[in-house]
């Protein structure tokens, strides 16, 4: 009897576990189909606002991005296929430097604009650009200056001037940083023409 | 939700106290190299709770604390205050400004406050949480985050895409799932064997 009793209690106990399974299981199919939407809507978006900056940054040409695996989105690799005015498609690993980080720089900008944070730090991110791109650069970059703050660290010229305050860091002591000076945008635009 | 202030106290390059007051637009840092600049950004990311040293370009937590010159002695506290406008309750405090605060010891203590009150880490991230504020966030974008992007895995160029679209919580939510599955699984093969064992007393 004492038996018959274990064995009711362990069937119990058993079917216990299978329902909390199956709501393990529920849960993991609910979470998939969340993720999944989530996913691929984000990256219709990204991809959409990818071309856009792109062509913006590059003047022209045509960028795109690729899931390697359609079928399995949630594990699948991103390929980024771009074509800059003048050349043919081609893999971002063939890109110039200046190039690859131009790419770099548009698609980044294409994430912000679907899930901007409330500000951004850029830290040199310009540094790789030649001239006619850091302008270009600069230009799309205030279009974003109504959605976000941004703290740059830079060396170029041309991004500086985007600033409304500008701190430099120095070390005048070796070892131990300081700032330096503290310009905001018109007194700072006051000694550039001074010069 | 606005930035509105840094405080630098003893982290890294930056021995005395400094202020950085930000505007709304762009705040420039400027400078020759190895004078700081990108310390500045290490300030940023380690307020917000970053857990990574390597991230921060140390070996240790504790190498973020000022570690002495020539000249000068190292000191025992590294501290960063961040000061952020909460005028529109982005932020879920009673605060129209918040003030997150960490410091770090030579101990290897460590302290988080809010508004000059101790909180965990813990609270620290659930308050910026789903602000696209954080640390696995794109809000701090480094020449290591442009690699990320153009790196040569397509793998890896995943990442930055789950975190834009928000299911990096999900896939934690997953992998516990998974766990819980894989004991389940265990309990329901060792009961198995009782019950046989069980039945075939029952029968003899």
């Amino acid at each position: 009897k004492e038996l018959q009793e274990r064995y009711n209690f362990l069937s119990k106990q058993k079917e216990d576990i299978v329902k909390s399974r199956e709501d393990i299981m529920k849960a993991i199919t609910d979470i998939n189909r969340t993720t999944r939407k989530m996913f691929s809507e984000t990256f219709e978006a990204i991809k959409q606002e990818f071309d856009v900056y792109f062509k913006m940054l590059f003047n022209g040409g045509k960028a795109d991005l690729i899931l390697e695996d359609e079928n399995d989105i949630l594990e699948s690799g991103i390929e980024i296929v771009v074509r800059p005015p003048g050349k043919t498609l081609q893999s971002i690993m063939l890109l110039s430097g200046g190039e690859k980080a131009m790419t770099a720089i548009a698609l980044i900008f294409a994430i912000f604009k679907v899930n901007p944070s409330p500000f951004c730090i850029l830290d040199e991110i310009d540094a790789p650009l030649d001239e006619s791109n850091v302008v270009r650069f600069c230009k799309v970059l205030k279009e974003f200056l109504k959605l976000s703050q941004f703290v740059i660290v830079t060396h170029n010229r041309m991004t500086i001037q985007l600033a409304d305050i500008l701190y430099g860091i120095t070390m005048e002591e070796k070892g131990v940083s300081k700032i330096v000076s503290v310009k905001f945008n018109d007194e700072f635009a006051e000694t550039l023409t001074n010069q | 939700m606005r930035l509105k202030k840094l405080e630098i106290n003893g982290f890294k390059s930056f021995l005395n106290k400094t202020i950085l007051k930000i505007e709304d637009g762009v705040t420039a840092i400027v400078g020759p190299n190895g004078c700081g600049k990108s310390n500045v950004v290490d300030a940023i990311k380690w307020v917000f709770g970053e857990q990574s040293a390597k991230s921060l370009r140390s070996s240790e937590m504790q190498d973020v604390i000022f570690n002495g010159t020539e000249t000068r002695d190292a000191v025992n506290m590294a501290e960063v205050s961040i000061t952020l406008s909460n005028d529109d309750r982005t932020l879920s405090v009673d605060y129209d400004e918040v003030t997150v605060t960490r410091r770090v010891f030579r101990s290897g203590e460590s302290e988080y406050l809010l508004n000059k009150t101790a909180v965990r880490l813990m609270d620290i991230r659930n308050l910026f949480f789903g602000t696209g504020v954080g640390t696995s966030s794109y809000s701090v974008i480094e020449q290591g985050k442009m690699d990320l992007v153009l790196s040569s895995k397509p793998e890896e160029r995943r990442y930055i895409f789950e975190e834009a679209s928000g299911i990096t919580a999900y896939k934690s939510r997953k992998k516990e799932a998974l766990s819980k599955l894989e004991r389940a699984q265990e309990n329901l093969i060792r009961l198995d064997d009782i019950i046989r064992e069980v039945e075939r007393q029952l029968k003899a």
